[in-house]
C-alpha cells in the first residue's frame, strides 16, 4: 500500500508557546480512512495545517501524493473541511461552491450539477442568500459540501463532528463511508473517540508533537479494550 | 490565471453588496444632484456656480475625489488581513492556490471596484456637463483615469499592509502614510536624479508639508503662505520630468508589492 502522506522529521514550532511539532515520522496509507488523535495541544492542527500548506514547516519533509507540500499543485484532488469554516460574509452558498468548482478545475459545463448535486446533499439547495445568516450547522455543512466537491483523492476533516446533531454527525459519517468506497483517503483530526473508533480503519496518536503510536485498530486496540482506554494509558504513561 | 480572476471576481461580487459601497455610491448622487440643483434651479445658484467653471470640474476635483480615496482605502483594508485571521483564506489556500494568486486576485478586485467607482465618477461629471449646457469637460475622462491609477497603487499598499499588520485600521492608516510619502520623496528623487538645485526647496516644502501636523501649519494657511506660491513651486518642481515621477511611481510600488509578497509568502495562514 503506497503513503498518500509522507512526513519526515518534520518540525514546525511555535516561536511564542514552544508548541507545535517536533520530529514527527508519519505515514498515512492510501485508500484508508485515518484517524489522528491527539490531547489538545499536541500538535494535530499544526500537522494538518502544514499538509494544507497554511504553515511552514521548520525543518523536515512533508509530501502529499509523492509532491512536496510547498508546491500549491499538492493540493489538487485534496478536499478540506476546516474546525471553524468562513466563508464571504456576502456570498450566498451556491457562489462559494461555484468559486471552489472554478478554483478545483472543474469544467464550466459540469459545475452547475456538480454543485447543486452537493448542496442537495447538504440540504442547502434551498439555503437563503447570505452565508452571513446561515447557522453554525449550515456553515459545517457548507464546509462539508465544498470539501467533498469533485470528489477528492484525499479528504482532510479537521474535528468534522463539533457543533453538529446527532443527525448531522451521521451525514459526516456516512460521507466518510461514501469517500472510502470511492477509494478516497480520508484523514479524520478529532477529539470525539467514538467517533475515530466507528469510522476509521488507522489511526495515530500524537503527543507533544511526537507520534506515540500508529497503526490499524485492531493492532493498536487489543480485543477487550476500547480506543478510548488505549489513549488515556498512552497519553498518562507519557505524563 | 484562471485562479487569480476567481478569486477577483468573488471580491469584486462581495465588495459590490457591501453596504459602504451603496451608501458611498448614494452620497455621489446626493453630492452631484444637489450641485446641479443649484446650477439650474436657483438665481443664487447659478450666480455662485460659473459656467465657466462647470459643473464637470466641480464633480472631477471636488470632494468626489476624497470620497474615492475614502472608499479606496476601504475596500482594501480588509483585503487579506481579515481573511488570513479569520480562516477564510485557509479554505481557498487548501486549494491549488499559491499565496500570491490569493493575494494579487483580492488586489485585483480591490482594483476592479475603485476602475468601477472611477468610470461611474467620470460619466457622472460628464453627465453634469451635459445637463447644466457647459459641455463636457475634455480631460474629464483622463482625470479620472488618472485618479483611478492612483488609487490602485494605493489599495495595493493598503492591501499588502493588510497582509502584514492583521489590523484592518493600522493597516488603512500606515498604508495611506507609504502612499503619501510616494509625494516628497518623489520629490527628493527628482533632486537626486536631475541633480536640478530648483528641485531643492520643493522637494524639502513638500517633505516637510507632509510630516508637519496639520495644526502647526494653521497660521501659514490663514496668513496665506500655503497659498500659490508653495503651490508654484511644489507643481513646477513635480511636474518638472513626469516621466521620472512615473518612474519612480512604478518602482515604489514594485518595492512595496514584492517586500508584501516575499513576507507574505513566509507568513502563517489560518
Amino acid at each position: 500500500m503506497s503513503a498518500a502522506v509522507e512526513a519526515r522529521d518534520l518540525v514546525k514550532t511555535y516561536r511564542k508557546s514552544g508548541r507545535g511539532i517536533h520530529g514527527l515520522d508519519l505515514e498515512v496509507p492510501e485508500g484508508t480512512v485515518f484517524g489522528l488523535l491527539g490531547p489538545n495541544g499536541a500538535g494535530k492542527t499544526t500537522f494538518v495545517k502544514c499538509l494544507l500548506g497554511l504553515l511552514a514547516p521548520n525543518t523536515g519533509s512533508l509530501e502529499i501524493f509523492g509532491s512536496p507540500v510547498n508546491r500549491a499543485g499538492a493540493r489538487v484532488g485534496v478536499g478540506f473541511v476546516p474546525e471553524s469554516p468562513r466563508f464571504g460574509d456576502y456570498l450566498s452558498a451556491e457562489e462559494v461552491m461555484r468559486i471552489h468548482a472554478r478554483l478545483i478545475g472543474i469544467p464550466s459545463s459540469e459545475i452547475n450539477s456538480a454543485t447543486s448535486e452537493r448542496l442537495e446533499a447538504a440540504d442547502l439547495a434551498d439555503a437563503p442568500k447570505r452565508v452571513k445568516s446561515y447557522s453554525k450547522g449550515m456553515v459545517r455543512r457548507l464546509a462539508l459540501a465544498q470539501g467533498l466537491l469533485g470528489d477528492p483523492r484525499m479528504l482532510i476533516l479537521d474535528e468534522p463532528a463539533a457543533d453538529l446533531d446527532p443527525i448531522g454527525r451521521r451525514a459526516v459519517r456516512n460521507q466518510i463511508v461514501e469517500a472510502r468506497e470511492r477509494g478516497a483517503t480520508v484523514i479524520l483530526n478529532s477529539h470525539l473517540l467514538s467517533e475515530v473508533e466507528r469510522s476509521c480503519d488507522h489511526v495515530a496518536i500524537i503527543h507533544k508533537g511526537r507520534l506515540l503510536a500508529t497503526g490499524t485498530m485492531p493492532e493498536l486496540v487489543p480485543e477487550g479494550k476500547d480506543l478510548e482506554t488505549v489513549f488515556v494509558d498512552l497519553i498518562e504513561a507519557q505524563s | 490565471m484562471k485562479a487569480i480572476l476567481t478569486i477577483a471576481s468573488a471580491a469584486i461580487l462581495e465588495h459590490r453588496r457591501r453596504k459602504l459601497i451603496g451608501f458611498f455610491v448614494l452620497i455621489t448622487l446626493v453630492i452631484v444632484a444637489g450641485l446641479v440643483y443649484l446650477s439650474l434651479d436657483t438665481d443664487l445658484g447659478a450666480s455662485l456656480m460659473n459656467a465657466a467653471v462647470g459643473m464637470a470640474t466641480i464633480a472631477s476635483v471636488g470632494l468626489l475625489p476624497a470620497l474615492t480615496v475614502l472608499a479606496a482605502i476601504a475596500v482594501s483594508m480588509n483585503n487579506v488581513g481579515r481573511p488570513f485571521a479569520d480562516g477564510e483564506a485557509a479554505l481557498i489556500l487548501a486549494r491549488p492556490v499559491a499565496r500570491w494568486q490569493f493575494i494579487l486576485g483580492r488586489l485585483l478586485g480591490s482594483v476592479g471596484v475603485i476602475v468601477g467607482l472611477c468610470a461611474l465618477m467620470a460619466l457622472l461629471a460628464a453627465g453634469v456637463g451635459l445637463i447644466d449646457r457647459s459641455g463636457v469637460d475634455p480631460d474629464v475622462f483622463g482625470h479620472w483615469a488618472v485618479t483611478a491609477f492612483n488609487l490602485s497603487l494605493l489599495a495595493a499598499i493598503v492591501t499588502f499592509m493588510s497582509t502584514l499588520l492583521g489590523n484592518p485600521l493600522i493597516a488603512a492608516f500606515s498604508g495611506y502614510l507609504l502612499y503619501a510619502a510616494a509625494t516628497p520623496v518623489s520629490a527628493l528623487y527628482l533632486l537626486v536624479a536631475n541633480g536640478n538645485i530648483s528641485g531643492a526647496p520643493s522637494a524639502v516644502i513638500t517633505a516637510a508639508w507632509f510630516i508637519t501636523p496639520k495644526k502647526l501649519l494653521s497660521p501659514l494657511r490663514h496668513s496665506g503662505a500655503e497659498g500659490p506660491e508653495m503651490s508654484s513651486i511644489v507643481d513646477g518642481a513635480l511636474q518638472m520630468d513626469n516621466w521620472a515621477r512615473l518612474g519612480w511611481g512604478l518602482a515604489y510600488t514594485a518595492v512595496v508589492v514584492t517586500a508584501s509578497f516575499l513576507i507574505a509568502e513566509r507568513k502563517d495562514a489560518g
